[in-house]
């Protein structure tokens, strides 16, 4: 009796294993379109309306169940994402910081190429530091006199005339804004040629005056002031002619009957300058016929 | 243990609502990033309460469902719910096992062995996919899970399937401890 129900055990045992060995061999050795394919096709449209209601109907448990494993899951995800908005906000602020150089950069050979000063030798530095005052009058660079600046060179940048070189040492080098109360140039609007003299407008940081301009002298709203360059032979200018200064913000009465005082903005953002490019090749002789504005 | 056909009519009707249950509701249910299979529960509970040669039927059958309903390589699932179900029934004739924990320690090894044995079948046969760290920390999972799931159900397969059972286990021993000692296989 044991015997024939251990050899019955071992029977059904034996025989439910090489029947699904015999349907896994079946199954891989048919075709697409075999008869073990075609009873799962046969099952999946028979089963799939029960187990679409079935899913709808089944929907609040799997919510149940999901809530807790979500849960669970949430705060993990939640940890990744808080790392991966790290990585991102700095990759942002990284990215953010190439492109105002790269802006401030692209200003600079505008000017360049628009004010034809490449052939003043140009050299590129980057601002180390900037007066933390209200006028930001001066500001130090990266290339002193290893680079060629000297003393008195025009500075350029952020679009356009940003000061003078001041002082020099060897690996840097001080430049004085045009902001600064002891800046000026000779300038000239660039459509009808109006001559004048740039200098600061105290105590309003960011606006400039073009003085000694006649009353007759026809200067609009919006006209862009440019260096003069050399207008006497006897008083060389170090700027050359045609760098951008900036834009006529009003016209207002001079001080005397036959004057007016022209406000300007200036071109360049004095108080967020990364790069300038100093004219370490500049030419005080007549540079007033070379002017291609 | 008489197999009688509404004994047969349970399990086939056992199988095919697990299945439907199982494919509609509790695979898409994660936990940990691994989805929840009972399966390999119900045929180690059915093995455990109704013998080796039930067991291992209704494994075969389970798994024949579970491929042809899956769309997966037809045999594959159901060679290892014999085997679970067959193993689970065999401890049962041999031990008798009457702890409380039993189904729990079932349900581990039966899902170690559903999961394991399903993936070892799978690249046998020829599915490329990497061996990797992930396969592994989701069988464990699913054996966590799964072990913790064992008892409520073993409880829930031993109340659809009660009328044809003979004792259960804990019963039977307390009945022998009161009564002076009855053959756990008498009434079988």
């Amino acid at each position: 009796m044991y015997d024939r129900t251990v050899r019955r055990r071992r029977a059904v045992l034996l025989g439910l294993v090489a029947l699904s060995l015999i349907l896994l061999t079946a199954y891989f050795g048919e075709s697409a379109g075999g008869g073990l394919h075609s009873v799962q096709r046969g099952a999946l449209s028979v089963l799939a309306p029960v187990q679409e209601g079935a899913n709808r109907a089944l929907k609040p448990v799997r919510d149940l169940f999901g809530w807790a494993g979500d849960t669970v899951d949430a705060k993990q995800e939640r940890d990744d994402l808080v790392k991966r908005n790290r990585a991102l906000e700095a990759l942002v602020n990284s990215q953010q910081v190439e492109l105002s150089q790269y802006d401030q950069i692209k200003k600079i050979v505008d000017v360049n190429a628009q004010a034809n000063l490449d052939r003043f030798a140009p050299v590129t530095a980057r601002v180390i530091s900037q007066t933390p005052s209200l006028f930001y009058s001066e500001i130090k660079i990266d290339k002193g006199s290893s680079a060629g600046v000297a003393l008195g060179q025009p500075v350029t940048g952020g679009g356009g005339l940003v000061g003078r070189v001041s002082r020099v040492a060897g690996n840097a080098a001080a430049v004085t804004l045009i902001t600064d109360e002891e800046f000026a140039v000779a300038a000239r609007t660039l459509k009808t040629k109006v001559p004048g003299t740039i200098r600061p407008e105290v105590g309003a940081p960011g606006d400039l005056i073009l003085d000694f301009v006649s009353q007759r002298s026809d200067v609009d709203r919006g006209e862009r002031i440019v260096t003069a360059g050399t207008t006497s032979p006897r008083l060389p200018s170090l700027f050359p002619p045609g760098i951008p200064i900036g834009k006529v913000r009003r016209v207002e009465d001079g001080a005397g009957d036959l004057d007016r005082e022209v406000h300007v903005r200036p071109a360049a953002d004095m108080s967020n300058l990364q790069f300038v490019a100093v004219l370490t090749e500049t030419q005080t002789g007549d540079l007033t016929a070379a002017a291609t504005p | 243990m008489t197999i009688t056909p509404a004994l047969i009519g349970r399990l086939v009707a056992l199988g095919a609502i697990g299945v439907i249950f199982q494919t509609a509701a509790i695979s898409q249910v994660t936990i940990f990033g691994a989805p929840v299979d009972l399966f390999p529960l119900v045929v180690g509970a059915v093995g455990l309460l109704s013998g080796s040669i039930i067991g291992a039927c209704f494994g075969f059958g389970a798994g024949l469902f579970v491929d042809v309903a899956m769309l997966q390589a037809v045999g594959v699932t159901s060679l290892i719910y014999v085997l679970v179900g067959y193993g689970a029934g065999r401890l049962r004739e041999l031990r008798d096992p009457a702890h409380g924990l039993t189904p729990m320690a079932v349900g581990a090894v039966a899902t170690l062995v559903a999961t394991a044995g399903f993936a070892i079948l799978t690249f046998m046969i020829g599915v490329d996919a990497p061996v990797s760290l992930l396969l592994v920390r989701q069988i464990l999972v699913t054996v966590v899970v799964n072990t913790l799931l064992a008892v409520p159900v073993y409880a829930a397969v031993r109340r659809i399937l009660s009328p044809f059972l003979p004792d259960d286990p804990r019963r039977r021993r307390r009945r022998a401890y009161t009564t002076g000692g009855l053959s756990p296989l008498s009434r079988s």
